[in-house]
């Protein structure tokens, strides 16, 4: 099936980057800064620490724009080198960044997902059941509904095959809904 | 593709349906399962939800300051200051080695160089010429083509006269039917070889003939 043709709008900006342009440098800055750090922080779970990865990826673009050859887009592309920093700092810490068990330890700690929607917060609760995915379940749902990459673009982003990028949002839903069913909201939410 | 087929790869790609990031080809497959399925439909529901979810709590967290870009420009320029400084002290370093080596080429040390040079060409020389002086220098010069056949005849050593002519020497070779076959010596000797003859003349014999042409002969002996 024919794919979404890779935007790429941002590479003049890339190109400028390449060559030393520091006011094209800001302006990336500003239109990835945001959306990095949502992605980040949706990875790594900690807002301080992905404020710093941001910063890093940012300064790894002004390093390798030169050597960007445009076989993704520039989206893919920065998503990429965000997401491989933020897998970095997870095995550092000694997190797998893949564990696919990593849902069933839910409802170890804090509130249950119950509780959460007594107290209205459903906001609340949808971020407890995503924290609780494995990194690699976290980081498809992130780039699917958040970001709205393509499953190719995705695909290009954390590295594997497409059919890859299916498997891991259907277990991704499958957990979700275990979850829900175990707090006793499901269908009420999702 | 089945309907059951088709299903599946409508429930597959909703995820997609639901963000917008289908292909129009996809797009249209999940429009058509969707018609015709009202499971899918609760499904779509319930992802819409949780894009809902996703965004809202995505977008709540507080941005981090826009001034985090002059935090990494101040980053990038410190490093390119570093990498400067890291260029340049390893173009010295290599400049230093260069020196080092250039020092070699100073007055004094090319003193040295070309007294080890000349000591070198004086030992060469030395041994070629030893090695020329232990060979013995012929007196006499030889034929490329090896021996001539008059060499097998009786050979004289003869001296000519100082005034002999060329056609006085060349009277008498035939005459005796001899032929130069070296020479001349250090002495101005020349080595002739004489084919015998029928009349049984042996060599002493025929240097007596020779001796006795004084104004021709200066000196005759047999060969060595």
């Amino acid at each position: 099936m024919a794919e979404r043709a890779p935007d790429d709008s941002d590479r003049p900006l890339i190109e400028r980057i390449a060559d030393g342009d520091k006011t094209a440098f800001r302006e990336l800055f500003e239109a990835y800064q945001q959306p990095l750090f949502r992605y980040l922080t949706r990875l790594v779970r900690s807002p301080e620490i992905a404020r710093e990865l941001v910063n890093d990826v940012m300064f790894d673009i002004w390093q390798k724009a030169g050597t960007f050859e445009a076989r993704s887009s520039v989206r893919t592309w920065i998503y990429r080198i965000a997401h491989n920093k933020a897998v970095d700092h997870l095995r550092r810490r000694h997190e797998e960044p893949w564990d696919e068990n990593a849902a069933e330890r839910l409802t170890d700690c804090g509130p249950s997902p119950l509780q959460a929607v007594e107290q209205s917060d459903l906001r609340g609760l949808i971020l407890r059941l995503l924290d609780a995915l494995s990194a690699e379940h976290r980081a498809v749902i992130q780039l699917t509904y958040f970001d709205g990459l393509s499953v190719r673009e995705i695909a290009d982003v954390i590295d594997c095959p497409e059919a890859t990028v299916k498997t891991r949002m259907f277990y991704a839903r499958k957990q979700l809904k275990a979850l829900l069913v175990e707090a006793g909201i499901e269908g009420a939410v999702i | 593709m089945t309907s059951n087929d088709t299903k599946r790869t409508a429930e597959e790609l909703l995820p997609w349906y639901v963000s917008g990031a289908l292909s129009p080809e996809e797009e249209a497959l999940v429009d058509r399962a969707l018609k015709d399925d009202a499971a899918l439909r609760a499904e779509l529901a319930r992802l819409q939800t949780l894009q809902s979810a996703v965004r809202d709590s995505s977008a709540a967290l507080e941005a981090p300051p826009a001034s985090d870009v002059d935090r990494v420009l101040s980053r990038i320029e410190a490093h390119e200051r570093t990498a400067v400084i890291e260029r340049r002290q390893k173009r010295e370093s290599v400049l230093a080695w260069l020196g080092s080596l250039g020092g070699l080429f100073s007055p004094p040390a090319l003193r040295v160089g070309l007294a080890v040079a000349v000591a070198i060409i004086a030992v060469e020389t030395t041994a070629i010429v030893g090695w020329m002086g232990d060979r013995e220098v012929p007196t006499s010069y030889e034929s490329a083509t090896g021996s001539d056949p008059a060499e097998a005849g009786q050979r004289v050593l003869v001296r000519f006269a100082a005034d002999a002519s060329v056609t006085d020497v060349n009277g008498l070779l035939w005459e005796i039917g001899g032929k130069v076959v070296s020479g001349p010596g250090a002495d101005g000797a020349y080595i002739i070889s004489v084919v015998p003859g029928d009349d049984g003349r042996d060599v002493a014999a025929l240097v007596a003939d020779l001796a006795a042409r004084p104004g021709l002969v200066e000196f005759a002996a047999e060969a060595p």
